[in-house]
């Protein structure tokens, strides 16, 4: 873990909340990580800090008063490919699913403990870890190679379709963070069954009652309510 | 009383002519067979007792005068001319008009006597129908409306019903069309409770005030039509039998509107009681809890060891988890309860909501065993996600607090004749038979959970609003070894898992794949 805490020990964060209090929250946990903090109560302040400190995470939370989440996460977008993660109180999936389309990385719901938040923040940050090309995807206990099409539960195979290769592979290749129903079809399907998220859900059935021990309590293959899936990453 | 007969009265009296007449060419036609005076007599008295049967009086004495005449003349000697006859025949004659007399008022009464029947019979068939279109009437403008139509039938007149509040105030509405000469007699006629009579202006007004069981509830306001003339005494009768019916319907609705609000009154009072107790419990618990180890932490900070440091901010953690967890819970009631909530409906997989809500509690079920028995090609069903995910967060929770912390949990889920269900089974202590159905009512807590200091009661009533709102239901029952089950069930989409045809899948044949507009149907 020494050449990960290297690297964290320059990562700086850019916490966007209006609410002092969560700020506070936010920074006292990110500190333990040795992050560096640089705060915005704005979204205008916000996006000013981001262009002044180019940090490597944005934590931006959706309810700012003076500008639409979204639009928000786009302006971003239009100036770098920093990794995004929008924070939401419970109950605002609509919001959380359009910011992911539109660019954030992964989302987080309020109240959320520590743990969980570190979690998330470390996996976003591990996007550039995985060797861009590589056909061999280690993500905990899983291992798939794309070349030849094949993947291992612990050290054992399992024999899959191609589809649900191919659906375990997309969800592997942003391990840890969140996909959408929306680029998950995209991805695995095409354009064109854009809509149709029940052919998402008996997939994803099918790959649980193969990959996991008990598919009603998956450690892998975990459902991210109302938003998509996401590759559950233990470390 | 001269005046010109009626055409009645000239009919009469022509009959009274043909009688005369026949009586007396009928005389003639006996006299030859041997017939006394006498007899001649009462077939006159005949001829006249016929014409007294029906025509008026006057005819009757007219014609009985006319067969007098005939008779005297034709038949009493000497014959053929008028002479003032012996004193017998003076007797008959005067008992034969006085005869004519007696029947013809005794017809005539009778005949009064039907009419008045009749009309007797009109009243009462008018107040009777009335009577049936009131009582069906639940409502205020509807009861006016229905009364103001049968009266205008009735009395051929404009009606208005004009309601007056507790106090003076006239009621603003339905005035509109009345002059303020028509408002001032009004109201005259209620403030002192007394049937006001108009007859200038070319049309006639009658204002019949409507008296309740205490008081005036209102006016009648009668407009008669041009050239007709104000009501009788018979019919102003039949107006108060009408105004009374009025009065008694108006008062019957107004009572029972103000019951009406009494018992919501009373219910939201005691649901705002209950609810004002339990939130305050509920809510103040976790946040005394969370202040007492926040200043303890606080002030101690230094002099604490690290295993009651730990303890104590578990402790915040925790409070403010539950408190959390009451407040998505208050407002999920309110807004159910209120129809705020708007549904949106996607096929989910019961697999993975399951799933969903146990990695929710995954903490909490700590060591514990939990058994899960879901089929692996459980068709999706149609729902609410989020809501249904409440349900089963708040049956989960329900069983982690009403349950010792090593027993085991049983989820299982699966079709039925009755939909697809699912079922969480614990080996607590469960649920007495006879609060099975309470249980789900609101702010109910059961024996159990009074013991244990638990929640505000609202979990299982909304967990049964969401599942109403599905078209399923829920409902508890004794978990065969012991414990409690708690059973829910959610009507099916009559498709089957939509198998996908994007794939061959093995030796399986290939499936057919279903369109959009079949999958959301």
């Amino acid at each position: 873990m020494s050449q990960a805490q290297a690297s964290i020990q320059q990562t700086t964060v850019l916490i966007i909340e209006d609410e002092l209090q969560v700020r506070r929250a936010l920074r006292a946990a990110l500190r333990t990580e040795s992050y560096l903090v640089v705060e915005a109560a704005s979204a205008i302040e916000g996006l000013e800090r981001l262009t002044v400190k180019t940090p490597h995470l944005v934590l931006l939370d959706l309810g700012l008063p003076d500008m639409d989440g979204i639009e928000v996460t786009r302006k971003i977008r239009e100036q770098s490919n920093v990794p995004i993660i929008v924070v939401s109180v419970r109950g605002d999936e609509t919001n959380q699913v359009d910011a992911l389309d539109s660019g954030a990385n992964d989302y987080i719901t309020k109240p959320v403990r520590e743990a969980e938040f570190l979690a998330r923040i470390r996996a976003v940050l591990r996007n550039g870890d995985q060797a861009k090309g590589s056909s061999v995807l280690v993500t905990g206990a899983l291992r798939a190679d794309a070349a030849q099409q094949r993947v291992w539960v612990n050290s054992e195979e399992v024999v899959l379709t191609p589809l649900q290769f191919r659906l375990l592979y997309v969800l592997m290749e942003d391990a840890g963070r969140v996909v959408t129903h929306r680029r998950l079809l995209q991805r695995v399907w095409g354009v064109a069954h854009l809509g149709q998220v029940e052919y998402l859900r008996v997939y994803v059935s099918q790959l649980r009652a193969k990959i996991e021990r008990s598919p009603a309590r998956p450690k892998f293959l975990v459902t991210a309510p109302g938003i998509g899936y996401r590759l559950k990453v233990t470390d | 009383m001269i005046r010109r007969p009626s055409k009645r009265e000239l009919r009469g009296f022509a009959w009274g002519l043909v009688a005369t007449t026949t009586s007396t060419l009928l005389s003639f036609a006996v006299q030859p067979f041997g017939a006394h005076l006498t007899d001649m007599m009462m077939i006159h008295l005949l001829g006249v007792v016929l014409v007294a049967m029906r025509y008026s009086l006057g005819v009757s004495l007219l014609t009985a005068f006319m067969a007098v005449a005939s008779f005297d003349y034709f038949f009493i000697p000497p014959v053929f001319q008028f002479a003032l006859p012996d004193l017998k025949y003076i007797i008959t004659f005067v008992a034969m008009i006085v005869i004519a007399g007696v029947i013809s008022m005794l017809n005539e009464r009778l005949r009064r006597e039907q009419a008045a029947a009749r009309r007797s019979e009109a009243a009462t068939m008018t107040l009777y129908r009335l009577s049936q279109d009131l009582a069906s009437v639940a409502r205020l403008d509807q009861l006016l409306a229905v009364g103001a139509r049968q009266i205008e039938h009735t009395f051929a007149a404009e009606a208005r019903v004009l309601l007056w509040d507790a106090a003076d105030a006239p009621d603003p509405h339905d005035r509109i069309d009345l002059s303020a000469e028509e408002l001032t007699m009004a109201r005259r006629a209620w403030t002192h409770c007394e049937r006001v009579l108009d007859r200038r202006a070319g049309r006639a007004r009658l204002w019949q005030p409507l008296i309740g069981s205490h008081r005036p509830v209102g006016v009648l306001g009668l407009r008669f039509t041009e050239g007709r003339e104000l009501p009788d005494q018979d019919d102003l009768r039949v107006l108060e039998g009408c105004a009374a019916q009025l009065a008694g319907a108006i008062e019957r609705i107004s009572l029972g509107t103000a019951v009406q609000s009494a018992r919501l009154e009373v219910e939201t009072e005691r649901l705002r009681n209950a609810l004002l107790s339990t939130v305050s419990h509920d809510l103040k618990t976790p946040l005394a809890a969370i202040i007492a180890a926040g200043s303890t932490l606080g002030t101690n900070h230094a002099t604490l060891d690290a295993a009651t440091r730990a303890e104590l901010t578990g402790t915040i953690v925790e409070s403010a988890e539950r408190l959390d967890a009451v407040i998505t819970n208050l407002l999920s009631a309110t807004r159910l309860e209120s129809g705020i909530i708007q549904l949106t409906f996607s096929m989910e997989s019961l697999e993975e909501l399951i799933g969903a809500a146990l990695s929710h509690f995954s903490d909490r079920l700590g060591d514990r065993p939990v058994h899960i028995d879901v089929p692996s090609h459980l068709p999706l069903v149609r729902v609410d996600a989020q809501l249904i995910e409440l349900v089963l967060s708040n049956l989960l929770e329900n069983a982690l607090r009403y349950t010792p912390e090593n027993t085991a949990l049983h989820i299982s889920a699966g079709t039925s004749e009755d939909g697809a269900f699912v079922r969480l089974a614990d080996e607590g202590p469960g649920i007495l038979a006879d609060e099975q159905e309470k249980v789900f009512e609101k702010f109910y807590r059961g024996s159990v959970a009074r013991k244990n200091d638990g929640g505000a009661g609202l979990g299982l009533m909304i967990c049964r609003a969401a599942l109403r709102a599905h078209g399923g239901r829920i409902l508890a029952r004794e978990r065969a070894g012991g414990g409690a089950s708690l059973e829910f069930f959610l009507p099916t989409v009559a498709e089957r898992a939509p198998a996908l045809g994007l794939e061959p899948e093995g030796p399986r044949p290939q499936p057919r794949l279903l369109t959009k507009d079949q999958i959301s149907a």
